[in-house]
């Protein structure tokens, strides 16, 4: 790995983050005039946590504030923002939004002690949980979503491993809260850990030796769910796998996260151009062609960098130093044949939307286009923020 | 059995009997009123995408939900007519491709007004014959001129404007 890339990447990291923080608060998902201008619950979730890691607790708690004061009437918070706050969404709702926005008000607090946000915003937190808890089906005590971290419906639509436990741990960090400020939460208490058993029981397969990605439910309400019209289950392998121990429900070395990662590394790890993809190529819904995703092996290499595991924390993180350009990170990399294939069947299918046709022109004037390489949307804020985390992990542990 | 689009028949259904038994106007406050609620659950926000300083819905999301033609010609008896839009003049009014755009009007001046805004309707296609139908008073009101809105008409199955 290139140390002194990596170390002005980290720096690069910080000030982006800082340069594409609006004045109200939210942080752009891509700067103003790329392809995410808007304020995107769950990248604005990861953003904050990176603004922690790098110690920016100030932008952090602006964050922070922008985000729980957009929360809608009924608890929700939406797929996406303008940068004054309105709801500009675009999608069903995707209520791992709730279990973030819980989490990262958590994590604030505990690196700061300062609880004064959730003093003044009790009724904010009261109203997520609750959301979350509405959506919870008691036969087998898991949170259904319609949309999850892919943002893809016909692949996450039930109950999903990234939004289960995200919402569980948004709603430990909310008892947490909840109990240094003196509050009667035993009730969340219990409805969290019966969701982790959930996740444990249910969302894992004991032959596979992995955590599974989705048990495809149409209604949350179905009962028996057996009879609702998605009724399956996918457990095809998904770098969202990992999400138990990226939400710290379960440690890095419990033997089902090691097994899960293993199958990521194994099956997703990409032979022709490194890094990590997020699902099989044949889920095909690879917006400017298949590859690797950065932040996807930014949070998969704090498994191997908490573990101890130093060759394989370096092939990851060195991936990702080595894909930045311009010390810019993409939200995932492709080859031109492979774009081209996309390119076709989408064409075919006749699904080319406008905006996808200004991501073509954004890829192809990329200057990585001329090296045979296909860049998607970059800078991507969400990477940088992992990559704060990921490489300040790394040069504590090893270096 | 209930099948998944019952609810969305029974909608149409109960549509149709209100305008049959109370008239066009008792269907029209109903729809606005239905309209309004649902945008106060859902509260304020911004919709559509955007061009320049106009919004739009390159298709209609309650047209691809409701059908409402097409459960018009399977639900009819004697005596139901397609309900009309009535229509009402005024920058604060929808541009009335279908009756659902009352609601649909009503629901994103909900959203607008909880976000600070004021919403203008340019144009919405008719969910029949897909005609455009404009409100002239409400792209007058948003400092436009039909020659304005032409090319992203192409595009579009509804027009707005947020002030």
């Amino acid at each position: 790995m290139d140390r002194a890339k990596a170390s002005k990447l980290y720096e690069r990291s910080i000030s982006l983050i800082k340069e594409n923080q609006h004045k109200k608060g939210g942080f752009y998902a891509s700067p103003p005039g790329t392809r995410y201008p808007y304020v995107y619950t769950r990248d604005h979730s990861v953003i904050v946590l990176g603004a922690i890691s790098a110690g920016l607790l100030d932008e952090a708690k602006k964050g922070l504030k922008f985000i729980l004061d957009v929360q809608k009437p009924s608890g929700e918070f939406s797929q996406r923002y303008d940068v004054n706050g309105n709801d500009t969404s675009y999608k069903d709702p995707q209520i791992d939004g709730n279990g973030s926005v819980l989490f990262i008000l958590g994590k604030y607090c505990e690196a700061t002690d300062d609880y004064g946000l959730c003093t003044d915003r009790w009724n904010v937190i009261e109203k997520a949980v609750e959301y979350i808890l509405r959506h919870k089906n008691d036969e087998v005590d898991l949170i259904h979503s319609m949309n999850s971290i892919h943002e893809y419906p016909a692949y996450e639509q039930g109950f999903e491993i990234y939004a289960n436990s995200a919402c569980c741990a948004g709603i430990f960090q909310a008892v947490k809260i909840g109990e240094s400020l003196g509050k009667e939460v035993s009730r969340w208490r219990e409805e969290a850990e019966k969701i982790k058993k959930g996740i444990l029981t249910r969302l894992w397969s004991s032959r596979i030796r992995s955590f599974i990605k989705n048990i495809r439910i149409k209604h949350g309400e179905s009962k028996p769910l057996g009879y609702d019209p998605f009724s399956s289950v996918i457990i095809d392998v998904d770098a969202a796998e990992y999400a138990p121990a990226y939400f710290e429900l379960v440690e890095e070395d419990d033997i089902k996260v090691v097994s899960t990662v293993k199958r990521i590394d194994n099956l997703l790890w990409d032979e022709e151009l490194d890094g990590l993809n997020r699902y099989p190529q044949a889920w095909d819904r690879n917006n400017g062609g298949y590859g690797p995703w950065s932040h996807f092996t930014l949070q998969v290499a704090r498994h191997f960098i908490r573990t101890g595991d130093e060759d394989t924390a370096e092939r990851y993180l060195g991936w990702c130093v080595g894909i930045a350009h311009d010390y810019m990170l993409p939200e995932h990399i492709s080859t031109i044949e492979r774009f081209e294939l996309w390119l076709e069947s989408y064409k075919n299918a006749n699904i080319l939307r406008d905006k996808k046709i200004t991501m073509i022109e954004n890829i192809k004037r990329h200057p990585k286009w001329n090296d045979g390489l296909v860049y998607v949307t970059a800078p991507l804020l969400w990477p940088h923020a992992e990559y704060i985390r990921t490489y300040k992990e790394y040069v504590e542990k090893f270096l | 059995m209930i099948k998944s689009k019952t609810f969305i028949k029974a909608f149409i259904v109960g549509a149709i009997e209100v305008n049959n038994r109370m008239g066009g106007e008792a269907l029209y406050d109903w729809l606005w009123a239905i309209g309004e609620r649902l945008g106060e659950l859902e509260g304020g926000g911004i919709e559509g995408r955007r061009s320049d300083d106009l919004h739009y819905d390159p298709i209609c999301p309650l047209n691809t939900q409701i059908e409402t033609a097409h459960y018009f010609d399977i639900i009819p008896k004697e005596g139901d007519s397609y309900f009309m839009c009535p229509i009402e003049s005024g920058a604060d009014k929808p541009a009335c491709g279908d009756i659902m755009c009352v609601m649909h009007y009503a629901y994103r001046r909900k959203r607008g007004e909880l976000a600070g805004k004021k919403v203008f309707h340019l144009m919405a296609r008719s969910h029949l014959t897909e005609d455009p139908i404009f409100n002239e008073d409400a792209i007058k009101a948003a400092g436009k001129t039909k020659k304005d809105i032409e090319e992203l008409m192409q595009e579009s199955a509804c027009i707005f404007a947020y002030r």
